[in-house]
């Protein structure tokens, strides 16, 4: 008698989908959502961006512009010089003191224009830390300047530090997840799979710390940051500060669904078997749920972004020379600023692009988290 | 019955379940889902153990698997290097023990784990065990598989790719993996279409001869149980109110509680023919269980002895055992 | 369903203790005192200081004993209702924050009834219309909200406002009622002014309940009990509100405790940038300077007000569902 492990079926999708793994079905299911899909490769090319800023950039975050300060955003034109150009022209920007208020106005002059460059070679930056380039992605010829953002009080190129602040706020975002994930999935692990004293004590920790307000209690947190730390030090402080509030909800997650899982006839079984508790929890009970918290995670992110956001727009999270969206937007605390500069708000936009891509992304995961929920007879 | 072929023997085996009420929760009774059962088990057998839902079928069950710990009571395995006490085995030794007595569930949907695929699942237990690994493993699920009568080219399916009939059948094969002497079947067709159950009945009978398998088959249905069962125990709010052979049990029951229950399956073609009477009342409540006999108030033939004095489970025949005052007094009609 | 308040009410305490302990322990965090700071401000501009007095200082308002001592000083007043002393101010903390706390709760739990008030009937609407053209528009809005983050919105309502209404949306009142004493006037002046800051504060909670309602009542909307109801006859208003929405309303009720803690954070920021007379702005600077006693009340009273939610959304839970009485 051979036993046959080639398998054979008339129908070989029926066959895939039979022998199809755990995460291959997650996928299919997810699949389904298409604005799902899309969020996820939204999410996926803004932090790529964040990765790449120096190149994608058109200028260095830091480089000010003296000449151009507050310029509102300039347009990419494809009318110039008379006629319809395939390639996009950006006007050169001029300015003129107003008589009455003593301010620039600035305005673009259509007789001047500047083609706008590809992977031209502008200021030299170090990729990375590592080596040192100036080919920057977009950019246009020395005498033209290409404000798509327009530029803040001391000249710099909003886009450009929009783009470099993503970086420091998309991973802000990221890793206080990912700490609040691990504390979330111990505690709530032992809450769930033990119960007794640990679990009566964790929860009583957890009610607490959800009754405190989180703003107030990162403003505290935060407080507490002495002035005189390095700016990477405050990072990872904040860091530490968002996720000292996230864990709860993640423990919260994982200890439902281990007490509801203890009591899964497959779980007997195995304990039946002999298997050891480790294994259980190992084989049978973690992957059953590791899907719910990674659902529950990626919907913290946002907030997470958010707090940073928050904290540094009062400014008691990250401080320049750190750049985040926070900071940036730390600009428009006065009203005064942002009535005659607007554009100030234009880092918003990413803000509100990146939290709307997460909320289509959680929304197809959770759907897409539990492929057998479906199942039961 | 034969006294020195006993496999499994259960002795007074009591379960109380607290009850937390007010506001220090206080204990203010119990729940007694398992009161006082006796029964044995002679090896190759089976004995069925029949009831209501809420009885302690399952209850007795998990305390035989050693699943929950007593409030009194032992049960005891008879094997041929000796015997041994479940519950005073410790923890150790346990684990090893393990590979004597397997369960069945109930539930082909949710005994499976669903992200595993039937090779590890069957595999699992000789895996634990350390009984084999890699390439033997396979064999021996292959082995496990044919056995069960699914094709072993089915190995790296996962279990959503198979009906209900199929998944049970790899639950017994599960159950099979480590050669236990004892296979206790929690309500394994009850949910099964009919025509699925008589295909795992077929093959639990087949594999029973074949391997020398003990049953302890727990179910509702009385048609299966006369199939597939050499000895009934009947349970009512956690005792065995009736223990005897199946025949015998069904032509002839001793205890009005049976008799009822014999009296609500459907029979084609005997209209008219048999008694007919409905059970009044509602089931006891294990917390809270009348004085006297548990069924009494519920019972046709109650007499005040009845509603007085708890009735102990006596041996009225050979092989015959009822727990009624009126046992001897009473004629009561089988199937 | 006594013994289950009562429970609930004693669970509370332990809960408030360690809340007290940790709020104590956060405005401890930062290195050095409010004498600290203020010496530091003095020295820095150049001003003389007089070492024994702030010595004295130190002295008189325990700065010297170990913090365990300070907490139970703290506490104990507290208890008493005298929750210490702000130096920044100059004044008992419960004279400065006590409109402050009031007025924070008021808008909170004005932007907690908008919450409920719009979420639940948009979110009726949405999933009994589901697919249609109010429901596809009524979700984008529901996303644009929730994309929104409320002090955002604060700003760019203000820009709107300056720009566009030439109107200043700072403040919850007029100037002329700003420091007047509390008169019914003063009552109506502020509803005129709140309804911005609520709305901007509640925006964000509204349009994610109104996802959570639709989805959940959808949920309800297939199961068996809803088309047997049809099927009697029942006309499909009452059968609407009286089985799935009861049901659904569920989980937005237990939501209680985490919407308001939510709900009160987002006033707090929005209140910084609106320059409203709540909680935010002045705790901003109480915790910059380290006026230890009125941070510390801030946390703890907003703390209590959250906790305070939750009970209540226990108790709302536990009359609305029978299931949790039995508990």
């Amino acid at each position: 008698m051979r036993f046959l492990h080639r398998t054979t079926s008339t129908v070989p999708e029926k066959e895939k989908y039979f022998v199809a793994k755990p995460h291959e079905l997650m996928w299919w299911k997810y699949k389904k959502h298409k604005l799902a899909v899309v969020a996820l490769s939204v999410i996926v090319l803004m932090y790529l961006l964040a990765a790449l800023a120096e190149p994608l950039a058109p200028y260095n975050p830091e480089v000010r512009h003296l000449r151009h300060l507050y310029a509102p955003p300039q347009g990419i034109h494809f009318w110039y010089d008379g006629s319809y150009h395939l390639w996009p022209a950006v006007c050169k920007l001029k300015f003129q003191i107003d008589p009455e208020t003593l301010r620039e106005i600035y305005y673009e002059d259509p007789s001047e224009f500047y083609s706008v460059r590809l992977f031209h070679r502008g200021e030299r930056y170090r990729m990375w830390g590592l080596f040192e380039t100036d080919i920057h992605v977009l950019g246009t010829d020395s005498g033209g300047t290409i404000f798509l953002f327009g530029t803040d009080g001391m000249g710099r190129d909003l886009l450009s530090r929009t783009i470099y602040g993503s970086r420091v706020s998309l991973s802000i975002g990221f890793i206080g997840v990912f700490m609040s994930f691990l504390l979330g999935i111990i505690l709530g692990g032992i809450s769930g799979y033990f119960g007794g004293v640990p679990d009566l004590i964790i929860q009583r920790i957890i009610e607490v710390l959800r009754s405190i307000p989180s703003i107030p209690l990162w403003m505290g947190l935060s407080a507490a940051l002495p002035m005189t730390w390095s700016p990477l030090k405050v990072y990872f402080g904040i860091t530490l500060i968002l996720s000292f509030l996230g864990w709860t909800g993640t423990a919260r997650a994982v200890r439902g669904k281990l007490l509801a899982l203890r009591e899964e006839d497959f779980a007997m079984a195995a304990y039946l078997a002999g298997a050891s508790n480790a294994r259980i929890i190992r084989k049978h009970l973690l992957p059953s749920f590791l899907s719910h918290i990674i659902v529950s995670i990626t919907l913290h992110i946002p907030g997470m972004i958010l707090g940073e956001t928050a904290l540094s727009y009062l400014g008691l999270g990250l401080r320049p020379p750190i750049i985040s969206w926070g900071v940036l937007l730390k600009e428009c605390q006065n009203i005064q600023d942002v009535a005659f500069h607007p554009w100030l708000l234009l880092p918003v936009l990413f803000l509100m692009f990146i939290i709307l891509s997460f909320n289509f992304m959680g929304d197809g995961l959770r759907d897409a988290a539990d492929p057998y929920a479906s199942r039961v007879a | 019955m034969q006294a020195n072929n006993i496999l499994l023997q259960v002795k007074n085996l009591k379960k109380h379940f607290p009850i937390k009420k007010g506001l220090l929760r206080k204990v203010s009774g119990s729940i007694r889902a398992v009161d006082d059962v006796t029964f044995a088990i002679p090896k190759g057998e089976t004995l069925a153990l029949v009831g209501e839902s809420g009885c302690g079928k399952t209850t007795t069950a998990r305390l035989i698997l050693r699943a929950v710990r007593p409030t009194a009571g032992e049960v005891v395995f008879h094997l041929p290097s000796g015997d041994v006490s479940i519950h005073n085995l410790p923890e150790r030794e346990l684990r090893a023990f393990r590979k004597h007595m397997q369960l069945i569930f109930q539930d082909p949907f949710s005994s499976l784990n669903p992200r595993m695929t039937i090779l590890e699942t069957i595999g699992e237990p000789l895996l634990v065990n350390r009984i084999a690994s890699g390439k033997q493993l396979e064999d021996r699920v292959c082995e496990l598989m044919e056995l069960v009568n699914l094709n072993s080219k089915y190995l790296r399916r996962y279990p959503h790719a198979f009906s209900g009939g199929q998944r049970q059948r790899i639950g017994i094969a599960r159950a099979l993996a480590l050669n236990p002497e004892l296979i206790v079947a929690d309500e394994p067709v009850s949910a099964l279409d009919v025509s699925v159950q008589a295909q795992i009945l077929n093959l639990l009978k087949d594999l029973q001869q074949r391997l020398n398998l003990t049953y302890l088959f727990i179910s509702h249905d009385l048609a299966v149980v006369e199939f597939i069962s050499t000895r009934v125990a009947v349970m009512y709010v956690g005792q065995i109110v009736e223990l005897a052979a199946t025949r015998n049990l069904l032509e002839r029951p001793r205890h009005p509680y049976t008799e009822a229950l014999l009296a609500a399956v459907p029979r084609i073609g005997e209209r008219g023919t048999r008694k007919k009477f409905y059970l009044g009342g509602e089931v006891a409540d294990p917390a809270n269980p009348p004085a006297g006999c548990y069924f009494h108030p519920r019972c046709q033939y109650a007499e005040e002895v009845c509603r007085t004095q708890a009735a102990p489970l006596r041996e009225i025949q050979p092989g015959h055992c009822v727990r009624c005052h009126l046992a001897e007094k009473l004629t009561l009609e089988g199937v | 369903m006594i013994s289950y308040i009562i429970r609930r009410i004693l669970y509370m305490i332990p809960t408030l203790i360690i809340i007290s302990m940790v709020t104590f322990f956060i405005i401890q965090l930062p290195p050095g005192d409010y004498l600290t700071t203020k010496i530091a401000q003095l020295e820095a501009q150049d001003e003389l200081v007089n070492r024994d007095l702030i010595d004295a200082l130190r002295e008189e308002y325990g700065l010297d004993k170990p913090l365990y001592v300070q907490y139970a000083k703290w506490m104990w007043n507290v208890l008493q209702g005298d929750f210490g002393y702000s130096w920044e101010w100059n004044k008992p903390v419960v004279d400065v924050i006590g409109e402050q706390i009031l007025l924070t709760a008021v808008v909170s739990l004005a932007s907690l009834l908008l919450v409920y008030l719009i979420a639940i009937p948009i979110g009726i609407y949405s999933a009994t219309h589901q697919y249609s053209a109010g429901d596809h528009a009524l979700t984008f809005l529901g996303f644009l909200g929730l994309t929104t983050p409320n002090f955002l919105l604060a700003i760019v309502l203000l820009y709107a406002g300056y720009a566009f209404f030439d109107k200043s949306f700072i403040g919850l009142f007029s100037p002329e009622f700003e420091n007047a004493p509390w008169s019914f006037a003063k009552v109506l002046d502020m509803l005129t002014h709140m309804w911005i800051p609520v709305i901007v504060i509640s925006v964000s909670s509204v349009a994610g309940y109104i996802r959570v309602m639709r989805a959940n009542l959808l949920d309800e909307l297939k199961k068996q009990y809803v088309v047997t109801a049809r099927a009697k006859g029942l006309s499909e208003r009452r059968l609407l509100l009286k089985y799935p929405v009861r049901m659904a309303i569920n989980p937005m009720i237990s939501g209680l405790s985490v919407l308001l803690p939510h709900l009160v954070s987002g006033a707090t920021i929005t209140a910084v940038v609106l320059s409203l007379p709540t909680t935010g702005p002045m705790l901003l600077g109480a915790l910059r300077s380290q006026d230890v006693y009125l941070s510390g009340a801030f946390i703890l009273l907003l703390s209590t007000l959250t906790v305070i939610s939750t009970l209540l959304s226990d108790l709302l839970l536990a009359w609305v569902d029978p299931r949790i009485r039995f508990e």
